[in-house]
C-alpha cells in the first residue's frame, strides 16, 4: 500500500471505530457516551461536573469597584491552560438554567502555572441577565463550569514595538499579555481609556517600574476629562506608529473608531489585532422586528425581516424555501425547535425575550429582536 | 350529559355542547393566566427534581442489572433485580422520557436533559414518537380520523368509528398490544404511513421517506434488542438465560404498566370525541375545551403520580404539555375550579374504577351498536 492509501485506511478505521463505539453507547445507555450517561450520578459527588466542560472552584470574589468584580478560580485538571489574551466561556446555573458568557482571562500564564488559579475580571452590564446575577450569587468554594480557553487575540513573538489600546474592562486580556511576558520583548506602550476608575493601576505601575523585565510606558486617559481616542493623540504620542503592532480591546464602538483612525494614519491593517468586547447584537427596540438580518447558517442563506410585518422565524425560513420541521405551529408541540447561535428573539406566546447566547428556540412563535444566526 | 353511560341513549357518541363565545374567551384567559403563573415559578426546584428522578432511574437500572446476576446465589436476588430494572424502565419511559421529550425541561439548557438530545430506553425511535405524539396527538386530540392514538388503528373505542369484524376479539388484541406496547409505540408511525404495506393513504404527509423511517425503526429496535437480549445476558456468563428472561419480564412489566396508564388517559367513560370539521380554525379557548373533554385523570398518592409520569393528571398535561409535569398536581385544583365555573366536566377517579371503565369500553365497542333515528337537534354537535 502506498503511504497515502495507508493513511486513508487508518483514518477510515478510526472513523469506523468511532461509529461502532457510538452505536454501542446508544444501545447500552441511550446516550452518545458513557460519561454523559453517568453525568447526573457523578454530579452528586462532584457538583457541577460536566462531560463536556471543566469544573472550576471559586477561590475568591473581589469587588474592584462599584460595577467590576474579580473572580479567582481554580480550574480542574481537565482544563488545559491558556495563552495570554485568550478568553473562555463561563457557565453558571441560574435558577435551574445554564447560562454562558465569555470572559477574557486577566491573570498571567505564569500565575496559573505556579498556583493553578486564574482570574476573570467582570463588569456588570446594566439590565444584563447574567452579570448582575453573578455579582449577587457567586460565593467562595462553589463551582462553575468553564470551556477550554479559546481566541486568537494573543501576543506575537516578535520584538517589534507594540501599542496596546484598552477601553474599560478591555484591559483584561491586555493585562494578561503584559504580565505573562517572559522576556524583554521590545518597546511597549499602553493607552488605557476609562470612564470611571482605571482598573489594576497599581499592578500596571509596578510592572512599568520593572525596567529590567519590560520596556513599558503607561498612558491612563479618563475619557470624561480628556475625551476619547483621537487621531491626533495617536500621531503625537507614537511617531513610530507604522512600525508598531497594535492590540486593541474594548467595547465595539471604540475598536471600530480606533481602527479607522489607525488606517487613516497609514498603519497596515495586518499589524492591527483586536478583541471586541460585549459583542451583543444591536437590539432593535421598535414595536416590531424592523429589518433584522437573519442568517440561516446551515443553508448558507440570509434574509431580512420586514419592518411593518411581524413574521415568525418559521414563516421567514419557509419564505426562503427552507423546510424546517414543524408541528402545531402554535408553540405547544416543540417540533420546530432550532438552535439560535446568535441574537435575541421574542417568544410571542409567552412574551419572553430570549438570552443573547446560544439557545434552543421554537421557530413558530419566535420573532427577531436583533440580527440573528439560526442553525438551519 | 349522563355520568353512567358513555353514549347518549340512542348510542350516538358523546359530543360536546358548544360554549358561548364569551366562555371560550374567558376559559382561554384564565387558563393562560394559570400557565403564566406556573411558568414564573419554574426554576431551580424543577431542575433539581428532574435530576433527582434521573439519578433514581439510573441507579435502579444499574443496580437491577447487577442484582439480577446475583440471582446465581439466591433466586430472590433475581426477582429484586427484575423489579429494580422494571422500575428504572418505567421511570425512564414516564416521568423522565415522556416529560423531557415534551420539551418540559428544555429551558434548562442542559446538554443532555433536553428534547433534542434525550433518547429513551424503549424500542421506538425517539424522533418518530415526538412527531406523532407531541405534534399529532396533542394537536388533534380525540378528533376521530386525525388522532391515531384513539385506538391505535387497532381498537374501536367509540361509536363514531365504523365497526369491523376484527373488533369482535379486540379485548385480546388489547391484551397483546398491552404486553407488546413498546413494539406498538415503535411501529405506530410506520403503520400510519403504511410503510410496510402496498397501499398508501392518499392524503397522508410522511415526515420522512419510507426507507428512512424503516432504517430508523430497525436501527433503534436493533440496539434495544441487542442490549437486553444479547449484551447483558452474554456478559452474565452462566446466568445467561435467567438474565435474558429477567430483561424480558422487566420490559413486559413496563409495557403493561405504561399501556394501562395511557389507556386510562383517554378511554375511560364519559370521554368526548370530536369531528374534524368542527375543529377547523379553533381558537385557543376551543382548543383548551377540547383537551379537557378528551382527557381523564387518576387519583392517587405522590409515588403513584411519579410512576405514571404525572399522566395521572392527563387533563392538566393536555392543557399544558410543556410545563414540568410534577407541577400538574398543584395546578389541578385551579383547573377544577375553572372547569366548574364554565360548566365543563372534569373526569377523574380512582385507578381501579377508571381502568374498569376502560375495559368496559373496549368490550362494549367490540360489538356494533344500532343507530336509532336521531332527532334533528342532536345530529349537529
Amino acid at each position: 500500500m502506498t503511504k497515502a492509501k495507508e493513511l486513508d485506511f487508518s483514518k477510515k478505521n478510526q472513523i469506523d471505530k468511532k461509529r461502532i463505539m457510538h452505536s454501542l453507547n446508544q444501545s447500552l445507555v441511550n446516550s452518545e457516551s458513557l460519561t454523559s450517561y453517568y453525568e447526573p450520578l457523578i454530579q452528586t459527588i462532584l457538583p457541577k461536573w460536566s462531560n463536556k466542560k471543566c469544573r472550576a472552584r471559586i477561590k475568591n470574589v473581589l469587588r474592584l469597584s462599584d460595577n467590576v468584580i474579580q473572580l479567582s478560580l481554580k480550574p480542574s485538571r481537565k482544563w488545559k491552560g491558556f495563552k495570554a489574551g485568550q478568553y473562555l466561556e463561563l457557565t453558571v446555573e441560574q435558577q435551574g438554567a445554564f447560562v454562558t458568557r465569555c470572559f477574557s482571562i486577566s491573570s498571567s500564564v505564569k500565575h496559573w502555572k505556579k498556583t493553578g488559579f486564574i482570574e476573570l475580571t467582570i463588569r456588570e452590564q446594566d439590565e444584563g441577565r447574567v452579570t448582575p446575577w453573578l455579582f449577587d450569587h457567586l460565593e467562595k468554594n462553589e463551582y462553575v463550569q468553564l470551556s477550554q480557553a479559546r481566541g486568537e487575540f494573543v501576543l506575537s513573538n516578535t520584538t517589534a514595538p507594540k501599542l496596546f489600546i484598552a477601553g474599560g474592562t478591555g484591559i483584561t486580556p491586555i493585562k494578561s499579555m503584559l504580565t505573562s511576558l517572559t522576556d524583554h520583548s521590545g518597546k511597549m506602550d499602553l493607552l488605557y481609556f476609562a470612564r470611571d476608575a482605571h482598573l489594576y493601576t497599581d499592578e500596571l505601575k509596578q510592572l512599568e517600574q520593572r525596567k529590567d523585565k519590560i520596556n513599558l510606558n503607561l498612558h491612563f486617559i479618563s475619557t470624561d476629562i480628556q475625551g476619547e481616542l483621537t487621531q491626533h493623540m495617536l500621531a503625537s504620542l507614537f511617531p513610530d506608529l507604522e512600525q508598531r503592532e497594535i492590540f486593541i480591546c474594548g467595547p465595539g464602538g471604540m475598536n471600530d473608531s480606533a481602527i479607522e483612525k489607525l488606517t487613516n494614519l497609514n498603519v497596515n491593517p495586518s499589524r492591527i489585532f483586536q478583541e471586541q468586547f460585549l459583542a451583543t447584537p444591536k437590539r432593535i427596540t421598535s414595536g416590531s422586528a424592523a429589518e433584522a438580518n437573519i442568517t440561516f447558517s446551515k443553508a448558507g442563506l440570509k434574509t431580512q425581516s420586514k419592518s411593518k410585518v411581524d413574521q415568525t422565524l418559521l414563516e421567514l425560513a419557509e419564505e426562503q424555501k427552507l423546510s424546517p420541521e414543524y408541528g402545531c405551529r402554535m408553540g405547544v408541540c416543540h417540533q420546530c425547535k432550532c438552535t439560535k447561535t446568535k441574537g435575541v428573539v421574542m417568544n410571542t406566546l409567552t412574551g419572553q425575550v430570549s438570552d443573547t447566547s446560544e439557545e434552543e428556540i421554537q421557530l413558530c412563535v419566535s420573532v427577531p429582536l436583533s440580527d440573528l444566526e439560526i442553525e438551519l | 350529559m349522563s355520568k353512567t353511560s358513555n353514549t347518549l341513549p340512542n348510542n350516538e357518541p358523546l359530543t360536546a355542547p358548544k360554549l358561548s363565545e364569551e366562555s371560550y374567551q374567558g376559559l382561554e384567559q384564565e387558563l393562560n393566566e394559570l400557565r403564566e403563573k406556573t411558568l414564573a415559578k419554574v426554576g431551580q426546584v424543577d431542575a433539581d427534581y428532574i435530576r433527582k428522578i434521573i439519578r433514581i432511574e439510573r441507579w435502579s437500572g444499574i443496580a437491577g442489572r447487577i442484582v439480577m446476576v446475583l440471582g446465581f446465589f439466591n433466586p430472590l436476588f433475581w426477582i429484586a433485580g427484575v423489579l429494580l430494572l422494571a422500575l428504572s424502565k418505567i421511570l425512564n419511559n414516564m416521568e423522565v422520557g415522556h416529560n423531557v421529550l415534551h420539551g418540559q425541561y428544555d429551558w434548562m439548557n442542559d446538554p443532555y436533559i433536553n428534547s433534542k438530545k434525550f433518547d429513551w430506553n424503549i424500542l421506538g425511535d425517539t424522533n418518530s414518537w415526538k412527531h406523532y405524539h407531541n405534534y399529532e396527538h396533542h394537536t388533534y386530540t380525540n378528533i376521530i380520523g386525525k388522532d391515531r392514538d384513539f385506538g391505535y388503528g387497532l381498537l374501536r373505542l367509540s361509536n363514531d368509528i365504523p365497526w369491523r369484524f376484527k373488533n369482535l376479539w379486540q379485548i385480546f388484541t388489547y391484551a397483546a398490544l398491552s404486553i407488546l406496547f413498546e413494539i406498538g409505540i415503535a411501529y405506530h408511525e410506520l403503520a400510519g404511513d403504511r410503510v410496510f404495506t402496498k397501499k398508501k393513504k392518499k392524503d397522508r404527509k410522511s415526515r420522512l421517506p419510507a426507507e428512512q423511517l424503516k432504517k430508523d425503526f430497525y436501527s433503534k429496535a436493533g440496539k434495544q434488542l441487542f442490549k437486553d437480549y444479547v449484551f447483558f445476558p452474554l456478559i452474565s456468563g452462566p446466568m445467561f438465560i435467567p438474565v435474558l428472561i429477567g430483561n424480558f419480564i422487566a420490559n413486559l412489566i413496563r409495557n403493561v404498566w405504561t399501556s394501562t396508564i395511557i389507556f386510562c388517559g383517554h378511554f375511560t367513560d364519559d370521554i368526548h370525541t370530536f369531528k374534524e370539521e368542527d375543529c377547523q380554525n379553533e381558537t385557543k379557548g376551543q382548543w383548551y375545551y377540547r383537551q379537557m373533554l378528551g382527557s381523564s385523570n387518576l387519583e392517587g398518592k405522590k409515588w403513584f403520580h411519579i410512576m405514571t409520569g404525572h399522566l395521572s393528571c392527563q387533563v392538566e398535561h393536555h392543557l399544558f404539555p410543556d410545563i414540568p409535569a410534577h407541577r400538574y398536581v398543584d395546578m389541578a385544583p385551579e383547573v377544577q375550579r375553572i372547569a366548574k365555573k364554565y360548566g365543563i366536566p372534569y373526569n377523574t377517579g380512582k385507578f381501579g374504577r377508571q381502568y374498569f371503565t376502560v375495559i368496559k369500553r373496549i368490550l362494549k365497542y367490540s360489538l356494533p351498536q344500532k343507530k336509532a333515528d336521531l332527532p334533528a337537534s342532536l345530529s349537529a354537535s
